[in-house]
C-alpha cells in the first residue's frame, strides 16, 4: 500500500463522487492470493467487494470473508463468466452505480481502478475496458501479447469494436451497461461476449491503460494460450447459433 | 434368405409388437405407434427385398441402396449430435442459473 500513499488511494474511491461502486471478483481456488487482493482494494478505499467463490476446493471463501469481502458461493464450479454474472447481478441488486470486474490472482493493481471509474464519471463511456498495451508497465509475455493483439484484431473484424487488448478481466461498467450486458457463456469466452454486447447495444466504450503484473502464479492460473482457439470457436458458434 | 435377413425380419417383428403393445396399454399415442409401424415395416421390406433400396436410391441419383442408407444415416447422426449439443448447452445454462440463484439467495437481506 505504501507505494501509492494512502491519500491518493482514498481519493481514488472518493473521486467517483458519492456513487456506489462495487468490485466483483470471480475466484476459483485462489486462497493464496485472494486475501491480499481484497486487502489491497480495501486499503485503496473500496469497501464493497464481492467475491464469487466458484465452487473452490480450497479455503477461498473463508479467506475472502475474513479479509472483509462479501462472499457468494457457487456450490459447484460453473466457470469465470458465470461467476462474473452472479457478482454483477448481486451488485445490481445492491443498487450499485458502478461495477468493476477484477481478477483474483493478483495480476491487477487497485490503483488502476481510479482511471477506469473516471472514464465513466465524466460520462465519456458506459464501459471502460482495461488495456495492458496502452502502458509500458505491463510485463506481458511475448507469445501472450501476440494472441491478445490477434484477438483484438478479430474483434474489429467481427464486431467493429476497436480495441488494443482482447482479454482483460479489469473493466468498469455503469449500471446501465451492466444491465444490458448479458453474459451467457459460462467459461472464459465471456470477455469476447462483453465486446459483442458492446457492439450490439451500441454502448459507449473507452480503453484505459492498466498495469498487468504477470507472476509465475498468475501465468499458471491464467488461461493457456491454446485456449484462445477454444474461445474463437465459441465466438463462431455464437455468431452462427444466434 | 441369408441369416442377416432372417434376423432383421425377426427383430423388426419383435420391435413392431412392442410398439403395438405400448399403444394397446395406452402408453403411446396412435400417431407415434403409426410412425414406428411404418419404420419397422420398411425395415422388413428392405430385409426381404434388398433391391427395393436400389430402386429408391436410383430415384435420388445414387447408385446403390446401401449408399443411400449410409448417407441418410450420416445426415441423421449429424442432426442428432447437433440436437444433443443444443440440449446440453441448455442444460448447462439451467444448471448455472440454479447455482446462481442459490448463491444469491444465501446473501439476501444483508
Amino acid at each position: 500500500m505504501d507505494r501509492h500513499g494512502p491519500h491518493n488511494l482514498w481519493r481514488g474511491a472518493y473521486d467517483a463522487g458519492m456513487k456506489k461502486t462495487y468490485i466483483v471478483i470471480p475466484a476459483y481456488n485462489e486462497e493464496k492470493k485472494i486475501g491480499d487482493v481484497i486487502r489491497g482494494l480495501r486499503g485503496a478505499g473500496y469497501g464493497n467487494i464481492v467475491v464469487v467463490d466458484d465452487g473452490s476446493m480450497d479455503k477461498t471463501a473463508r479467506v475472502a470473508e475474513r479479509a472483509g469481502a462479501t462472499v457468494l458461493r457457487h456450490i459447484i464450479n460453473r466457470g469465470q463468466g458465470a461467476g462474473l454474472k452472479t457478482g454483477i447481478e448481486f451488485a445490481l441488486r445492491e443498487c450499485a452505480d458502478y461495477i468493476v470486474t477484477f481478477d483474483a490472482d493478483g495480476q491487477h493493481s487497485p490503483s488502476s481502478i481510479k482511471p477506469l471509474l473516471a472514464a465513466l464519471s465524466n460520462q465519456k463511456a458506459e464501459v471502460a475496458l482495461g488495456s495492458r498495451f496502452l502502458t509500458k508497465d505491463s510485463n506481458t509475455p511475448f507469445v501472450r501479447a501476440i494472441f491478445l493483439r490477434g484477438g483484438a484484431l478479430i474483434f474489429r473484424l467481427f464486431y467493429g469494436v476497436n480495441l488494443t487488448d482482447s482479454h482483460n478481466g479489469l473493466r468498469a461498467l455503469t449500471r446501465k451497461a451492466a444491465n444490458s450486458i448479458d453474459i451467457i457463456c459460462d467459461d472464459m469466452a465471456h470477455a469476447s461476449e462483453i465486446v459483442e454486447e458492446i457492439a450490439r447495444d451500441r454502448l459507449k466504450y473507452v480503453e484505459v491503460p492498466v498495469t498487468i503484473t504477470y507472476s509465475d502464479y498468475s501465468k499458471a492460473k491464467g488461461q493457456s494460450t491454446l485456449n484462445s482457439f477454444r474461445i474463437l470457436w465459441r465466438m463462431l458458434l455464437n455468431k452462427l447459433l444466434r | 434368405m441369408g441369416f442377416i435377413q432372417i434376423f432383421g425380419v425377426l427383430f423388426a417383428l419383435f420391435a413392431l409388437s412392442r410398439a403395438v403393445i405400448r399403444y394397446k396399454n395406452k402408453k403411446s399415442t396412435f400417431s407415434s405407434m403409426a410412425i414406428w409401424l411404418l419404420i419397422w415395416l420398411s425395415v422388413i421390406l428392405v430385409a426381404v427385398l434388398p433391391q427395393t433400396t436400389s430402386f429408391v436410391a436410383n430415384l435420388f441419383g445414387i447408385g446403390r441402396g446401401v449408399d443411400l442408407v449410409l448417407y441418410l444415416s450420416i445426415i441423421l447422426l449429424y442432426y442428432l449430435i447437433y440436437r444433443l449439443y443444443v440440449k446440453m448447452e441448455d442444460t448447462k445454462k439451467d444448471l448455472t442459473s440454479i447455482v446462481r440463484e442459490l448463491a444469491l439467495k444465501g446473501k439476501k437481506g444483508e
